[in-house]
């Protein structure tokens, strides 16, 4: 097999969007809250 | 009252060294090694919406209760659970003892990742890594009661274990956030090396096909539910008093919720990642030996010693550099793990008899180093597997849940609540007492009991009513003795100031 199922790509985008997406954009809200710590 | 002196609570640097520490703290080995074969074991990509809602239900609202009674109480978790109430400190010092004899026979498997970094420099382990891990490295014996003698190498590994523990532990958390301030993305930019190797290998896609095409009616199962729940709980090193011991240096205007947030995330984050890591490589192994991928997943120790070893022994070339790098990166994400779970009782210690971070850490390291040796013996792997047993798997769970009903019941949970909204940049709603004081302790009971039902019908290993006294019972009933002994003995009162 030399590509993923449409399946496990859409896991793939399901599981970044959601870990990856998030780190963004909470730490985004944590450098725009400019706070020390 | 005694004489009361006063101190000034020591800082992180920074909001960044925080975040680093509590990531490294808990992004450990088994996000590597335990996450990706949860996930393929129960059913794939599917895995990943029970492990969300955990996260979202469990995880994080957990996590944000330690930030908060770290922060509030400017204490370790015995000074946090008494200013809750005076007969509840024996359940601060309970978590921080089991997290200590954890870190015990965590250091040994450190002490092997130590090893096999040198090993991988000429792939010492040939073309038999099973047998060679098994018969030339551990020297295991039968049985536990057969010790076998001590294992040099493990020994080695695990003084320069102990000795970097000290070293960094010594000075408290600053010096704990500078290494974590190198060291995580350091881990980091290894383990996209290492993705980018195992992706391009023939093969590799295979494998990750087996780690993420969902089997969407394995939903239906609980037994999947309440794995996600239980990975979630032990990988956030939660229940362990290390979350509450870290936020209690953190200053007085710091954030909890986002930080609590961005925590969880990273270390799901690094968990999802290390999937590919490692499905990529057992499928380039499965194609190169021609067995199935069933037939090459393996777990835990059998992943990173057996099974990993064995595929970096066929690639095609800079074989030793991908060994060197996935032993590195295996080391720095478990020495991170290791501070954090050796510190919470020096700081304890500190904060009840003021006695110096210097002298508590040298004499818990070498009670550490001399208290690990029994599992450098070559029955060290049993004590170890019956040890974690106990502590890990049944320890945790019941922590936790004593956690969620002594600050939801034993104390106003909604003054938490409004304490982490004032400093917070997210407000966290009432939601967040319901999770607390209601969804997660059945949640967590459910899970303590499933775990010992598993036990009463499966046991533990087949190993012997003797040795499960003595390498778990006996460890747990001198958990709950020390925290009363360490609740009765009169402290020294020290006002903390910022």
């Amino acid at each position: 097999m030399n590509s993923l199922p449409l399946s496990a790509i859409a896991m793939l985008i399901f599981g970044a969007t959601v870990l990856y997406g998030g780190l963004v954009y909470f730490l985004y809200r944590a450098l725009k809250a400019s706070k020390k710590c | 009252m005694s004489s009361i002196s006063e101190e000034i609570r020591e800082h992180w640097n920074s909001r960044f060294a925080f975040i680093m520490a509590a990531i490294g703290s808990a992004v450990g080995l088994g996000n590597i090694w335990r996450f990706p074969f949860r996930c393929y074991e129960n059913g794939g990509g599917a895995f990943l919406i029970p492990y969300f809602i955990a996260l979202f239900t469990l995880g994080i609202p957990l996590l944000i209760l330690e930030f908060t009674l770290g922060h509030w109480s400017r204490g370790s978790p015995p000074v946090a659970f008494s200013k809750i109430g005076k007969k509840w400190e024996w359940f601060g010092w309970w978590p921080i003892i089991v997290e200590f004899i954890t870190v015990i026979y965590y250091s040994v498997i450190l002490a092997w990742c130590f090893s096999y970094m040198m090993y991988s420099l000429d792939l010492r382990w040939g073309a038999n890594a099973d047998f060679f891990f098994i018969n030339n490295f551990l020297g295991l014996t039968s049985k536990p009661e057969i010790l076998g003698g001590i294992r040099i190498p493990v020994v080695i590994g695990l003084l320069a274990i102990w000795l970097i523990i000290y070293l960094v532990l010594r000075k408290g958390v600053k010096s704990i956030g500078k290494v974590c301030v190198i060291l995580i993305p350091l881990a980091t930019i290894l383990l996209v090396i290492m993705a980018i190797r195992g992706l391009t290998l023939p093969g590799a896609m295979e494998g990750v096909s087996y780690y993420l095409t969902p089997d969407f009616s394995k939903l239906g199962d609980a037994k999947i539910w309440l794995a996600a729940y239980s990975q979630v709980l032990w990988s956030l090193s939660l229940a362990g008093g290390i979350m509450i011991t870290y936020a209690s240096f953190l200053p007085k205007k710091a954030d909890i919720t986002n930080n609590a947030i961005i925590t969880s995330l990273a270390d799901a984050g690094v968990s999802f990642f290390a999937g590919f890591i490692v499905f990529s490589v057992l499928g380039y192994l499965a194609m190169s030996t021609g067995a199935s991928i069933d037939g090459v997943v393996a777990v835990g120790p059998e992943l990173a010693f057996i099974a990993y070893p064995t595929a970096i022994s066929l690639l095609p070339f800079a074989a030793t550099f991908f060994g060197l790098i996935f032993f590195v990166a295996l080391l720095t994400f478990g020495l991170t793990s290791a501070f954090s779970m050796a510190e919470p009782l020096p700081v304890g210690l500190n904060d009840k008899w003021r006695i110096s971070t210097g002298k508590s850490t040298a004499i818990i390291c070498l009670i550490g180093f001399l208290a690990g040796l029994i599992y450098t013996t070559g029955s060290g792997i049993h004590w170890l597997s019956i040890s974690d047993e106990f502590l890990a798997t049944f320890g945790f769970s019941l922590v936790a849940l004593f956690e969620c009903l002594i600050a939801g019941y034993a104390f106003h949970l909604h003054k938490l609540r409004k304490y982490a909204n004032d400093v917070s940049d997210i407000k966290i709603g009432r939601w967040w007492d319901v999770l607390i004081k209601f969804v997660n302790p059945i949640i967590l009971a459910i899970l303590f009991i499933m775990v010992i039902k598993d036990y009463i019908l499966e046991g533990c290993g087949g190993y012997s009513t003797y040795a499960i006294a003595v390498g778990g019972v006996s460890l747990a009933i001198v958990a709950f003795v020390l925290s009363f002994v360490f609740m009765k003995v009169k402290g020294k009162e020290v006002e903390v100031k910022e």
